[in-house]
């Protein structure tokens, strides 16, 4: 096999199991029950396997996630069949895997579009549960829905793998001693889990467009699969509430700068020079749409604000002609629902655009907690800079350095390091 | 199940999953499977084999069911919600004994 043809499975492999591997784990837990789930993403994995032997061999099949599907229901069934009379699942199908007459109909009939829909939701829900710490809820979400590796999942939630590795380790455990119920909660139950299935989405959609992976800067079926999770939550009566629809227009407004956000080089464009007529215009009047949407009731949300926010960027000709004062407003009312550092970091962002450099430099020392974030460092950099304070600008640039792992982010570092050494 | 499309054929299996799946929430279904259409019939000291007893496909023993009933009666009744008669099936329908000797 040549090697143009090598890399094009791999990469389509790779976007697939990006793609698939949430659906089908999602599946196979409802057939197996919550408390096997380890034998859903055992046969995904094998399933995956499969595929990357075979391809590699024959050519890739013209409907590849048919193939899967098909390959993991095969596996599936075989596996059933094997432990028929052994063990018992506490899957709402379990008695119908139990007999030929309707083992491979059953397994069959999960695979349906909307099966597929309906399992991903009662996962999305389950992995979102109270009894979890919200980081576990997270990176369970993230690990089973999303095909995350450890590795992503520790940088999309600013931790080590280790950490990772335990809060999953202990989120299984628990799973393991079956207090959980593989379906959609109803009730007072919902409004707490769905508040954590928001973050969740907004996270994986935060991941794909500030990609933490070197290499590729944005993933944009990422971006993409956070968009589709908020609509499916949208679409379903327990999802349907303005908070989902603020959070679906926050991330249209980000997704519309995707394409101007980067290069041909893969180097990263800051918002200031990009080119807004690259910018997305059906994504920005979807972002408005769905912002008009999520302002029934009384709730604002973060997603409300943020949401706001991304529309007066979307909104402003040029970057000299963006709303700032307006903007500041809304950084305002978010602190006070949530003063998290980066929440913070950005507001003194703002404030360097209105008040200039010196009152937003204050704002940031008085910043807790974020050294470890790389654009903690980097704001600082460019304060220090306007400040004519080039080696503390230098100082932080290095540091900001040795806290990205994205290539893109790297090499942005490094000219701006290269420029302030000449100076 | 022969001669149905393949449309027909999937409506048809989701009636056994609702089917076997009506009788194990109410706690009545035991287990059975479909039995393949090749047989051999052993008989006698002499243990001769032949193909099969039955003369006609027909009549051939396409699989089994094993319920829980209080009675004859009212496993016949439960046998009548089974969806083989659509493809003009025949069941027939006897009790396990107990050997109690």
């Amino acid at each position: 096999m040549n090697v143009n043809k090598k890399k094009s499975y791999e990469n389509l492999a790779g976007h697939l199991f990006r793609s698939e591997a949430g659906k089908m784990v999602s599946v196979l837990t409802r057939i197996f029950g919550l408390s096997h789930i380890e034998i859903a993403e055992d046969i995904v994995q094998d399933t995956f396997l499969k595929a990357l032997d075979e391809w590699s061999y024959n050519d890739v099949p013209q409907n590849p996630q048919a193939w899967l599907y098909k390959v993991a229901k095969n596996k599936t069934i075989d596996y059933l069949r094997h432990q028929k009379h052994v063990q018992d699942y506490e899957s709402d199908i379990s008695h119908l895997l139990k007999s030929e007459w309707t083992l491979s109909s059953s397994v069959n009939s999960m695979f349906l579009d909307n099966e597929i829909q309906d399992s991903q939701l009662r996962m999305i829900f389950a992995s979102c549960h109270p009894s979890l710490p919200v980081e576990s809820q997270i990176a369970l979400t993230l690990k089973t829905l999303c095909g995350f590796s450890i590795k992503e999942i520790s940088r999309a939630l600013l931790t080590s793998e280790a950490n990772v590795n335990k809060r999953l380790f202990r989120a299984k455990q628990k799973i393991r001693e079956g207090h959980f119920k593989f379906e959609i909660p109803i009730g007072d139950d919902l409004v707490e889990r769905l508040d954590s299935v928001h973050k969740v989405i907004y996270l994986i959609f935060n991941e794909g467009y500030c990609s933490t992976e070197s290499e590729k800067i944005i993933r944009k079926d990422l971006c993409v699969e956070a968009l589709r999770l908020c609509q499916l939550l949208s679409e379903h009566p327990v999802g349907d509430k303005p908070k989902t629809y603020a959070l679906f227009s926050l991330m249209c407004f980000h997704c519309s700068r995707l394409d101007a956000r980067i290069d041909d080089k893969g180097y990263i464009i800051l918002l200031k020079e990009q080119d807004r007529k690259l910018w997305n215009k059906a994504l920005i009047a979807k972002g408005f749409e769905y912002l008009s949407k999520s302002s029934y009731g009384n709730e604002l949300s973060e997603y409300h604000l943020e949401a706001g926010i991304a529309s007066y960027h979307s909104s402003a000709a040029s970057f000299g002609e963006t709303d700032w004062e307006s903007i500041m407003k809304l950084y305002e009312i978010l602190e006070k629902i949530n003063p998290s550092p980066v929440t913070l970091l950005n507001k003194a962002i703002v404030l360097s655009q209105i008040n200039g450099s010196k009152a937003a430099l204050e704002e940031v020392l008085k910043i807790k907690n974020l050294e470890k974030y790389y654009l903690y460092h980097s704001t600082l950099a460019e304060l220090y800079k306007e400040q004519n304070q080039n080696d503390k600008a230098i100082k932080h640039l290095e540091q900001a350095l040795s806290l990205t792992n994205s290539d893109a982010e790297k090499s942005l570092i490094k000219k701006r390091l290269a420029g302030l050494k000449i100076n | 199940m022969q001669g149905l499309s393949e449309e027909e054929r999937n409506k048809h299996l989701a009636k056994w999953g609702e089917w076997i799946g009506g009788l194990a929430k109410d706690g009545k279904f035991a287990g059975g499977d479909p039995l393949g259409a090749e047989a051999r019939v052993i008989s006698g000291k002499k243990m001769a084999v032949t193909d099969g007893p039955y003369a006609e496909s027909k009549e051939m023993i396409g699989g089994y069911l094993i319920i829980k009933a209080a009675d004859l009666n009212s496993a016949t009744d439960i046998s009548k919600g089974c969806p083989i008669y659509e493809v003009n099936g025949v069941t027939e329908i006897r009790e396990i004994h107990h050997m109690d000797f």
